[in-house]
């Protein structure tokens, strides 16, 4: 194949039509959110919540020390324990369900960055940080599955839930790429493995998002399923995983 | 399989332009609409030509056109610059492909002769060339179909994008080699899918 294949152009009514529906969603998708920081200042400024938020503080501060070991350990060191029931109080406390699968995702990235630490510093904790990190997911995964079968969850928080699962995959296969090419060969199997994993992310089973409704039928068009079963991994035979062969299977 | 005659040898955007292209995501991320915009505008071609092989028609391309930017307008303020904007639109493309295939289930068999029989004269190639002589957009789409996530990808980005190998190796995140031996076997295997003009 020594010449180009034609480049075919998007209609411009399509792209006109596309473009309108971007701005007009542009405003509500794009406008700050309330983060978790300005919800838990709003609260302590709350007359009623005060003590108890001054009791947490100084129980935060007691502990500070032990936190900053707990922060820097890895998944298998003693002060591991301590940094892992940290992130389950923040989870006993989180607000809402978006919030919590917000955490959850956020420790799926903390687990990720140990796997890349123990990878470059202490290769024999990578087996460990590997195990983390695949509980994470699992985790991540099961907040998400509960979260779409809760009966009355709104458009707006199903919209929310995805944008966390979309935000986490991307930035976890962009160090996941990036491990795999720095990685020493010694280690492409667990990192094999933790692709795996966030690939699971991956499963989300969204309805697709159309435009406008088409005027013909797609004759082909099967139902989609309201999310893959769980057990189910990312792979078939019509669709390999990433490196399930040495190259090509992505 | 040296490189094309106009294959892009660059980075997938020049730095003048990424720069610019940061800027715009970075309004946009703060809430600028019209900022997202001007990207849509630069990349949505692009990504269209991206999808455009890798699905079945022209209606589920512009369905997934429209699921990447959608997914992009709700992404951009975690976008993060060091990643040239277009390589981080093809990202979320890749994803929305593999996402719809999943839904779609086991790949479909879609039907080659059905295809063949109703070209698209608008679209022919130039007859010179070697493996699509006598082949429409629409047979090779038909044939491309059958081939792995990676094998498409690397084809669209070498052969309808004009990257060379070492771009294609950074926007894919595989080594040289790879992507050599990738487009090595897809090419094969097209080569079976696509028959000559005078099998027709």
């Amino acid at each position: 194949m020594s010449e180009m294949l034609p480049r075919p152009k998007p209609r411009d009514a399509f792209k006109r039509s596309l473009r309108a529906q971007l701005m007009a969603q542009a405003p509500s998708v794009l406008s700050p959110r309330e983060s978790a920081w300005s919800r838990m200042t709003g609260a302590f400024l709350r007359p009623a919540l005060r003590p108890a938020m001054v009791a947490a503080v100084i129980a935060l501060l007691v502990f500070a020390s032990a936190g900053r070991a707990a922060a820097a350990s890895l998944p298998g060191d003693a002060a591991f324990g301590l940094k892992v029931a940290a992130e389950q109080l923040q989870l006993a406390l989180a607000l809402d369900d978006t919030t919590r699968l917000r955490l959850l995702a956020e420790q799926t990235d903390h687990r990720l960055a140990e796997l890349a630490e123990a990878l470059s510093t202490r290769p024999s904790a990578a087996p460990t940080a590997t195990d983390a990190y695949a509980a994470a997911v699992q985790r991540f995964t099961e907040a998400l599955d509960a979260l779409r079968g809760k009966p009355g969850t709104s458009a707006d928080k199903q919209t929310a839930a995805d944008d966390v699962v979309d935000a986490a995959h991307l930035k976890q296969e962009a160090v996941l790429d990036e491990l795999e090419k720095t990685a020493p060969e010694s280690a492409q199997q667990g990192l094999e493995r933790a692709r795996k994993e966030a690939d699971k992310l991956h499963a989300s089973g969204r309805p697709a998002r159309t435009l406008e409704p088409k005027d013909t039928p797609e004759p082909n068009e099967t139902p989609e399923p309201a999310r893959a079963p769980k057990t189910a991994t990312p792979t078939s035979a019509a669709e390999p995983t990433r490196g399930s062969s040495p190259t090509d299977h992505r | 399989m040296g490189e094309l005659p106009n294959s892009r040898t660059e980075d997938v955007v020049s730095s003048a332009e990424r720069e610019e292209d940061a800027a715009l995501a970075r309004r946009a991320g703060s809430g600028e609409a019209e900022a997202f915009g001007v990207l849509y505008d630069r990349y949505v071609d692009a990504v269209y030509r991206y999808v455009f092989y890798r699905v079945r028609n022209e209606a589920e391309a512009e369905d997934v056109t429209s699921d990447v930017f959608m997914r992009a307008l709700r992404a951009i303020p975690k976008y993060e610059p060091r990643q040239a904007f277009l390589a981080w639109l093809y990202r979320i493309a890749r994803n929305a492909v593999i996402d719809r295939s999943r839904r779609q289930g086991a790949r479909q068999q879609v039907s080659f002769e059905d295809a063949l029989a109703h070209p698209n004269a608008d679209q022919v190639v130039n007859p010179d060339a070697g493996l699509l002589a006598g082949s429409d957009a629409s047979v090779v789409r038909v044939a491309m179909q059958q081939l792995t996530p990676l094998q498409q990808e690397i084809l669209v980005l070498r052969y309808v994008e004009g990257y060379d190998t070492k771009t294609i190796s950074k926007l894919v995140g595989k080594r040289d080699g790879t992507i050599r031996g990738i487009e090595f076997r897809a090419l094969s295997a097209l080569r079976a899918l696509i028959p000559s003009r005078e099998a027709l």
